[in-house]
């Protein structure tokens, strides 16, 4: 029965090819576009929901400036007594002590959503992995609540502690484990010449939500260190961050910006901003333009798919009243108002069918051809296969409801006017 | 006979309004985004106050430092005030050369005032004032003796004027930015962010920041610094890219461990706007070719389903041209009648088109016009009538019908014109 109907609605296609033509070109080059959007939208759509490895809930980030000569309150730098360093440290300690905080810590080009990044080759044996290395205090997995791939904290926070030491991401360990030597304890040669400990493992951690998994390495920055430092860079490059409390949240940045503003003009410095980190996120996302890039898709996504029901509405609507009579025939001899509707809906979809095959083919070569998004998944055949389904499915939706007006239209003619007219 | 057309095709239009609403609707759509894509670039390219000379400007956003013996061994930021010192400042065949130290942020209050509020401040020499033109409200800007003697003047943006004193009445009066007191000497229209190499809220000569020359690194070639250079006439900027070229070369012939490279810097407005990121090349083909697809694809679809159904319009009036062809019309005029009787439709479309992007200009700015610095800015992306009423929009959007009347009405013209006389009569 329904071989009987395709057969029937192919050979109508047929014999209605030079108007159908124009259809099928539409159909055929909406589905390649639209399949190359789709496709796009399927891998973001698979890399945003896999986890980033950190949470940036409750958590804020503080900047400190400092004054310049020529203001009131500056010390030169003959009269200061203690070094930059040492004031950005009392800074740390004065915000740990401050109600609500959970966790204080340092970082540079450590925090998540940062804009300035580092990469650095290790090497353990003969393995030699480059990894995005972020200069953290052992506080920055609380903070961030980086985990352990258990899923705990304080493994990592206390591996820290050792002088030296160093944490990796599970992408690291399992190339390190290729050394065939316990990795614990294990010592990592920098292509810097640096020389770190390794003390822990942690789970993935992202670059962002639109970035694939990257071995990572976290390395300790000590007080000590921190306290040597004089140099004016330092407070340009620092990552002060915070985690609160669930319930001391509430309305935090102007309730900390009021108390501890004078707390924290320690000698040249002082108190410029505190936000929260879901701001840092949105900047870093307003420059690297991702969700841009994917909501200007998905106009395009909607251009496309509006033309498609525009098409369908107008090709279809001349056809039924092109074909008035043949339709009141059909009635006349007792086709149904339904079978009818059936007809043209199924003639729409094979059209569809015959168009999105050969459009298939040429995807898939774009496909292997790396000409699609492949930094941030591999192109496979179920990703393929996803993508067309999805595109076949959103076509056709747009066909079945551009054909259903004219169709109604159609249903409601009367076989005795039609057949009158002729 | 071109008015017979034309009501022909209004009574036309009214008789199918399905259909036509159809083929209006298509056109608008393509049409509307065709022309976001135009008026985004136009705000992005065209000169508005205050980037009054956008067309003979050059800028120099990056800079790179690489290892001697190693050029893929690179850091990459601004450039440091020594390499503008030397490398730019010198230029010669230059209406105005400027470094600026862009937006810094600072803390603005009136002295002794409670008021702390972050705002964007440009360090700039005098230079600056040439370069952009700036409309001021009251007072001047700094001038160059001021500047060389670091004399702490300021030039503030109305709105920070209104947010300190309530007024924008304030030249002689003091702002203080993070702790340093300032003279404020004018007082100009804001800035919108989009204007990203003239936007500030504050603007103060760089003498007055001792960051402009301690905030220096890789051998003193990076920094906090970018420069505007204004040719006298864009067919001058080989000739200063060349100056520039062999000043980078005498500059690095004196360093020691690491070389300037500027990747083909100093960059036209255009060129410019395909370059992102510090350690990246510019991407003009990619941006060519990018716009190329884009485009096509949005000319193309639209066409081929309009084409559809002119050509289904055409056949349900073949008798019509039946009988104008028996009675002598020519197919030269049988083609021009089809492709006029497009363009009325083409042109309904085109202007609700036009009004459409304007409205998603407006409404999606945040998204269409974004750039790297906005989420660090306070100031607003404000869009305003000069920039977005640019002739060239109305140009290019009535380039764009043509062209999509040509695209969507050719075919089945041509096809209709060429029917024999017999088979139009007999609607075959």
């Amino acid at each position: 029965m329904i071989n009987k109907m395709i057969k029937h609605v192919l050979k109508q296609i047929w014999t209605q090819r030079l108007s159908n033509s124009w259809l099928w070109i539409e159909l055929f080059l909406v589905s390649v576009f639209l399949w190359f959007i789709v496709d796009y939208i399927y891998v973001i759509a698979n890399i945003y929901t896999t986890p980033t490895g950190y949470n940036i809930e409750h958590t804020y980030q503080v900047s400190l400036d400092q004054l310049l000569p020529g203001s009131d309150d500056y010390i030169s730098p003959e009269k200061k007594k203690t070094t930059l360093g040492e004031d950005l440290l009392t800074a740390v300690n004065r915000i740990r002590n401050y109600p609500g905080i959970e966790a204080v810590c340092l970082s540079q080009y450590g925090i998540p959503y940062s804009g300035g990044n580092a990469y650095n080759n290790f090497v353990l044996d003969t393995v030699d992995v480059n990894m995005q290395k972020r200069l953290v205090t052992p506080d920055f997995f609380r903070v961030f609540r980086i985990t352990t791939p258990e899923g705990k904290v304080d493994p990592l926070v206390t591996a820290l502690k050792n002088e030296n030491s160093c944490v990796v991401s599970t992408e690291a360990e399992e190339r390190y484990l290729k050394s065939g030597r316990p990795l614990i304890g294990a010592t990592l040669n920098g292509a810097d010449s640096s020389k770190v400990k390794l003390y822990g493992i942690c789970s993935s951690i992202r670059y962002s939500e639109f970035s694939r998994k990257k071995a990572n390495i976290f390395i300790k920055v000590s007080d000590a260190e921190i306290a040597k430092d004089n140099t004016s860079n330092l407070i340009a490059g620092v990552e002060i961050s915070f985690r609160v409390s669930p319930d001391a949240d509430h309305d935090f940045v102007s309730h900390f910006k009021n108390d501890m503003a004078k707390q924290l003009k320690i000698d040249n410095l002082f108190l410029l901003d505190v936000k929260p980190m879901s701001d840092v996120r949105n900047t870093f996302f307003l420059a690297t333009g991702d969700f841009n890039e994917l909501n200007t898709r998905l106009v395009v996504v909607g251009f496309l798919l509006l033309n498609i029901f525009l098409g369908i509405i107008g090709t279809f609507w001349f056809r039924t009243a092109y074909r008035k009579a043949e339709m009141g025939l059909r009635l006349a001899v007792g086709s149904t108002r339904t079978s009818l509707f059936r007809i043209l809906i199924a003639e729409g979809v094979i059209l569809l069918t015959l168009a999105i095959i050969p459009a298939g083919v040429i995807s898939f070569n774009i496909g292997i051809a790396d000409l699609v998004d492949v930094n941030r998944m591999d192109f496979t055949f179920v990703r393929f296969i996803c993508g067309m389904l999805i595109t076949y499915l959103l076509m056709a939706f747009m066909m079945i409801l551009g054909i259903l007006y004219p169709a109604r239209q159609a249903m409601k003619i009367q076989p005795a006017e039609v057949l009158h007219e002729q | 006979m071109y008015k017979q057309y034309l009501n022909q095709t209004l009574h036309l239009l009214k008789e199918n309004k399905l259909l036509s609403a159809i083929s209006i609707i298509g056109t608008a759509l393509a049409i509307s985004m065709i022309m976001v894509i135009v008026i985004v670039y136009e705000v992005k390219t065209a000169n508005y106050e205050p980037e009054t000379h956008r067309d003979r400007m050059l800028t120099v956003k990056w800079a790179g430092a690489a290892t001697k013996g190693h050029p893929d061994w690179s850091s990459n930021s601004m450039m440091s005030l020594k390499v503008i010192k030397q490398c730019f400042y010198p230029l010669s065949n230059v209406e105005a050369v400027t470094g600026v130290m862009p937006f810094q942020q600072k803390l603005a209050s009136i002295p002794g005032g409670a008021i702390n509020s972050k705002c964007d401040v440009s360090y700039t020499d005098a230079a600056f004032w040439k370069v952009f033109g700036f409309s001021f409200l009251k007072g001047a800007p700094y001038v160059k003796e001021e500047f060389e003697s670091g004399i702490r003047k300021a030039v503030i943006s109305e709105d920070v004027a209104r947010r300190l004193y309530g007024t924008i009445d304030v030249v002689g009066k003091t702002i203080c930015l993070s702790y340093q007191n300032y003279s404020i000497c004018g007082v100009v229209k804001n800035v919108s962010t989009l204007a990203e190499a003239a936007y500030a809220q504050v603007w103060a000569p760089y003498t007055t920041n001792n960051q402009s020359e301690n905030l220096q690194f890789c051998e003193d070639l990076l920094g906090v610094f970018r420069c505007y250079i204004l040719a006298h006439n864009n067919t001058d900027f080989d000739d200063i890219r060349n100056q520039v070229n062999r000043n980078v070369s005498v500059l690095n012939a004196s360093q020691k461990e690491q070389n300037l490279v500027l990747r083909g810097q100093p960059d036209s407005q255009f060129v410019q706007m395909t370059r992102k990121w510090a350690n990246e090349d510019a991407k003009v083909k990619d941006t060519v070719i990018q716009y190329s697809i884009v485009l096509t694809l949005l000319l193309l679809v639209p066409a081929i389903n309009l084409s559809g159904m002119t050509h289904s319009r055409m056949k349900k009036r073949m008798s019509e041209i039946g009988v104008r062809k028996a009675f002598g019309a020519s197919r030269k005029e049988l083609l021009g009648q089809v492709l006029y009787e497009n363009l009325v439709y083409t042109i309904l479309g085109g202007i609700f088109g036009l009004i459409l992007s304007y409205l998603s200009v407006i409404l999606m700015k945040a998204m269409l016009l974004n750039n790297l610095m906005a989420g660090y800015l306070s100031g607003a992306s404000s869009l305003n009538v000069s920039m977005l009423l640019q002739p060239s929009v109305f140009l290019y959007a009535f380039i764009f019908c043509l062209l999509l009347n040509l695209m969507s009405a050719g075919i089945p013209a041509w096809k209709a014109s060429r029917i024999k006389i017999v088979n139009a009569l007999n609607d075959k």
